[in-house]
């Protein structure tokens, strides 16, 4: 669906974590923050609303 | 066509075996749903074709939900397109119709309103009166499809900031029954702002679609802004076919494959 949206896939992910797994779950994080950064601002973070009003 | 639906819901309603008729009349000048009961003058009944065909339907499986739960031992009639069939399948599954207290009164769509909707199926399962058309053909996926990633975006987003949040397609869609609705929940959709969040608002709404939208498309023609939600939700339709072979009330008591939890716990 964000595909068709036209928001890229990338920036959704989901990770299965158990609670017990905590390098784990700093790894997914980390990982997932450094892929972000690298794909720079979302387009989402533009005002939308403001254009109209 | 009309004439073979009058007669068959005068032999359904002096049979006694409905309580009553959910279908349309004409009356001063408009179409509006209405219950026909016994003795009633079926006369002025419509099949939903004002101006051109389809143009006054109306979500007639929702307000049949109403008279079930008002008179749950009673058995009505209700006039059904190939979509209010997914329809009645699918609300069966979901526990919010009893098959047994529902007679489905078929008519089937003509071609041109089959190309209109794109509809895949444009009969019902059981047809009274009228002739089976061909299928449209799918159009409006594919030109979004068509688009690349940004262009995609624009035209989205373009649509979405036109929301007025009126709640008008839920309102309108016969499979919209939840009691607790997250798009009004005020601590996931903030109140008094416009347009709501997006695309979060829409995505929310199409993502809750998944195994129940039966492409009716009542959202689209019910949106005051004419958003085309029916390409939205034809989508997470096309997903479900492409992913789980499923297609929405395509099969009578066929449960969405995201209700797993029944699988699990032995039933069906």
């Amino acid at each position: 669906m964000l595909k068709f949206s036209g928001i890229d896939e990338a920036r959704l992910k989901a990770s299965w974590v158990s609670s017990a797994e905590a390098p784990e779950l700093v790894h997914e994080f980390t990982s997932f923050i450094k892929e972000l950064r690298e794909l720079g601002p979302s387009p989402l973070r533009a005002d939308y609303r403001r254009e109209l009003v | 066509m009309i004439d073979v639906i009058r007669d068959k819901v005068k032999e359904l309603l002096d049979s006694g075996e409905i309580k009553g008729f959910l279908g349309l009349v004409r009356k001063n000048g408009h179409i509006a749903p209405h219950l026909f009961q016994k003795g009633d003058d079926l006369g002025a009944m419509s099949l939903g074709d004002d101006k051109v065909a389809g143009d006054a339907r109306y979500p007639l499986n929702k307000f049949l939900i109403n008279l079930a739960k008002a008179y749950p031992e009673e058995t009505f009639a209700v006039l059904v397109r190939g979509c209010d069939d997914r329809g009645l399948q699918t609300l069966y599954t979901w526990n919010q119709l009893n098959p047994k207290k529902v007679v489905p009164v078929g008519i089937t769509c003509p071609q041109e309103l089959a190309d209109a909707c794109e509809c895949l199926k444009p009969f019902p399962a059981v047809i009274t009166a009228g002739e089976c058309a061909q299928p449209g053909t799918p159009r409006s996926v594919a030109a979004v499809d068509a688009l690349v990633m940004s262009e995609r975006f624009s035209y989205w987003m373009d649509e979405f900031v036109k929301c007025i949040k009126c709640y008008g397609c839920s309102n309108v869609c016969p499979m919209c029954f939840c009691n607790e609705c997250t798009l009004k929940c005020d601590d996931l959709v903030k109140g008094g702002e416009l347009p709501p969040e997006i695309p979060v608002f829409h995505h929310t709404r199409a993502m809750h679609m998944v195994g129940r939208c039966i492409d009716c498309g009542l959202c689209e023609e019910a949106c005051p802004s004419n958003i085309p939600l029916r390409t939205l939700y034809k989508k997470v339709g096309s997903i479900m076919e492409e992913q789980f072979d499923f297609t929405t009330g395509a099969v009578r008591g066929q449960r969405s494959p995201l209700n797993k939890i029944d699988f699990a716990e032995g039933r069906k």
